[in-house]
């Protein structure tokens, strides 16, 4: 399991930590019922706070993703398939209409914007 | 559980230094970063702690313990790094353990060894043909051999190299994996505190300025840098500013409403910067 | 405790395993001059020096590297450092004694062969009484002034001291009235209550200098 923290990055570091876990479940790196590492462990290897940690665990489990259990640590939790991919599709619907608000900003036409986007979805399958 | 340290009101003078209504708490399983420049009052809140100096006014408790009435039984639980040595020149790295084994009711020989292997420290050598580094390290060894809840350090790290200093704050890191233990040293090397600490407390010219975790200053503090005619509008949700010839900058604790603004150039504030600002920096009317 | 006496006669005083036998020797040596009271006074000379030599040293070295942080920082409480101070300056005294008692014996061996070497070794109550004395009385009046002004500051005033006691004792001694007062004096005290008496006042003060030597320690602030 990787976690890649970004001390320059404006993006607070509990932030980082808690969306590459999302990642991690997501893709199926991180199945069901796996632990996690501890708070502090994951502090420690880090070398961040573990304040920042335990926060990052705390966002998840609001979230839905890890379950916490006192003295045992913190485990993935039982994933809704549908509701993962409804989360998703949503980040896919603010990407588009950022898109579109670009495109209309500099009157681009929507055919043209269509072709633009099957040409870079071929791009990306390369 | 008590905290480690509760410090509230702690007043001393001392000739024309006075230390004014400290006041802080360290909960078990942090670390503690102590900043200030030289001559803020570090050294003194620490010797203050362990009973050194006498306090005027105010409660120190260390464990629940007020630091005089239960003097004894509160420095058993604390493992301390004053100074590289106290100990007499001639003396080898194993009278060293010996001395200070004597003291502790909870010194662990088995782990003194691990960590005198650990750091490299020969039994047979003696202080003066030590390094600075090493003599850094013996002094941490045995500060953490008696399984102590609480260390405290005065500037553990000054003058020395960066590998000597990474591999002593990894030490401090890994003695808060324990949940009952904790860390508290001062340093003016900020970029050490950036590294280890969870809490940091600036002191400065005695007085406590900021008492806060490491994430607060890294997310809502930043340093703002932008054109001059800006100023007067943001001016107040600036701590601390500066104008130079080209511009200006600033410290502020409102770093997500300025960057909103998306006029100026707003980067994650260091411990340095913190440092620098409130002590250089013009004050906000 | 045993710690800090430790390092207090072996640690600090590395030297001192080849310099106090080595004055031993030398008192065992001239007490030849002392005639009657040799052994007495070779006793209670060498033990004064072994006493003021350990406080010294051990002060000094204490003050240059600022081990007293250490101490207070420790959980040793302040009787226990001021008592192993004492204690040391005690066995260091002992110690000289018995380098003493070991260099006359040897002397009086090689006496067989050579008279002149034969040295007085008659040990009586009231030599070990003077001893005693003389010993609570010293460190009684030393520590309380190392421990209150440290090691720096009293070097020379006391080396000065140190001085003028025995060069102004013969002349003391001489004074005309002097011996009848101390005849005087020395008939109170002689016999079994006279000699308690001083045992208890020596131990008074001893252990008086012992109480308020901890007084000024934990008055003092270590900055």
């Amino acid at each position: 399991m990787d976690i890649i923290i970004s001390n320059q990055s404006d993006v607070p570091i509990y932030q980082q930590i808690v969306v590459q876990i999302k990642n991690l479940i997501m893709n199926g790196e991180l199945a069901e019922g796996d632990p996690l590492p501890s708070i502090r462990t994951l502090a420690v290897e880090l070398q961040i706070s573990s304040i920042t940690t335990k926060r990052a665990y705390e966002e998840l489990e609001r979230e839905g993703y890890i379950v916490s259990q006192v003295g045992r640590g913190s485990f993935v939790n039982a994933q809704n398939k549908e509701l993962m991919r409804e989360k998703r599709i949503k980040i896919v619907e603010e990407k588009l209409v950022e898109a579109i608000a670009a495109a209309k900003m500099i009157e681009m036409p929507r055919d043209e914007l269509i072709q633009l986007m099957d040409i870079l979805y071929e791009e990306e399958l390369k | 559980m008590n905290d480690l340290i509760e410090i509230k009101d702690l007043s001393k003078k001392l000739g024309n230094f006075e230390l004014k209504n400290i006041s802080f708490s360290l909960a078990p399983g942090y670390v503690m970063g102590f900043v200030g420049p030289n001559g803020a009052g570090k050294s003194t809140t620490i010797k203050l702690m362990l009973n050194l100096l006498r306090k005027q006014s105010g409660s120190i408790k260390l464990f629940g313990l007020d630091n005089v009435k239960d003097e004894m039984e509160m420095k058993q639980q604390i493992g301390f790094v004053l100074d590289e040595t106290y100990f007499h020149e001639c003396m080898t790295v194993k009278q060293v353990g010996w001395f200070v084994s004597g003291f502790y009711r909870n010194w662990d020989e088995a782990l003194f060894q691990q960590y005198r292997k650990k750091f490299d420290l020969p039994e047979k050598k003696k202080i003066k043909e030590l390094s600075t580094g090493m003599k850094a390290k013996l002094s941490l060894a045995v500060a953490l051999s008696h399984h102590a809840k609480l260390l405290i350090l005065d500037e553990p790290t000054s003058g020395l190299d960066p590998i000597v200093r990474d591999d002593i704050l990894s030490e401090l890191f890994q003695v808060v994996k324990d949940p009952d233990r904790g860390v508290f040293f001062s340093s003016h090397i900020t970029s050490d505190l950036d590294k280890v600490a969870d809490y940091i407390t600036f002191i400065s010219n005695g007085e406590i300025i900021l008492s806060t975790t490491k994430d607060e200053i890294n997310e809502k503090y930043a340093v703002v840098k932008g054109a001059k005619k800006h100023l007067p509008e943001i001016k107040s949700h600036l701590i601390r500013y500066r104008e130079t010839q080209f511009g200006f900058e600033g410290l502020t604790n409102e770093a997500a409403i300025l960057r909103k603004h998306g006029q100026f150039v707003v980067e994650k504030a260091k411990v340095e910067d913190i440092m620098l600002y409130f002590e250089k920096g013009e004050v906000v009317c | 405790m045993l710690r800090l006496i430790y390092r207090d006669l072996f640690i600090y005083q590395k030297r001192n395993l080849v310099v106090l036998p080595g004055f031993a020797l030398l008192f065992v040596f001239f007490s030849q001059e002392f005639g009657y009271a040799g052994m007495g006074l070779t006793m209670i000379m060498i033990s004064v020096y072994a006493l003021v030599m350990t406080a010294y040293t051990s002060f000094a070295y204490d003050e240059t590297n600022k081990f007293n942080r250490f101490l207070r920082s420790a959980p040793i409480p302040s009787s226990t450092i001021i008592l192993s101070r004492y204690a040391s300056c005690v066995f260091s005294s002992i110690m000289g004694v018995v380098y003493v008692v070991i260099f006359s014996a040897l002397a009086n061996v090689a006496a067989v062969y050579n008279p002149a070497l034969r040295r007085d070794m008659t040990m009586s109550m009231e030599v070990l009484l003077v001893w005693i004395t003389m010993i609570a009385f010293v460190s009684a009046f030393l520590m309380p002034i190392l421990f209150k002004f440290g090691y720096v500051k009293t070097k020379y005033p006391l080396m000065l001291l140190v001085i003028a006691v025995p060069a102004s004792g013969p002349m003391i001694l001489a004074a005309p009235n002097m011996n009848q007062g101390l005849t005087a004096a020395l008939s109170v005290i002689s016999g079994k209550n006279g000699y308690i008496l001083i045992f208890i006042l020596s131990l008074l003060a001893f252990l008086g200098s012992a109480a308020l030597s901890i007084t000024i320690f934990k008055r003092k602030e270590e900055l």
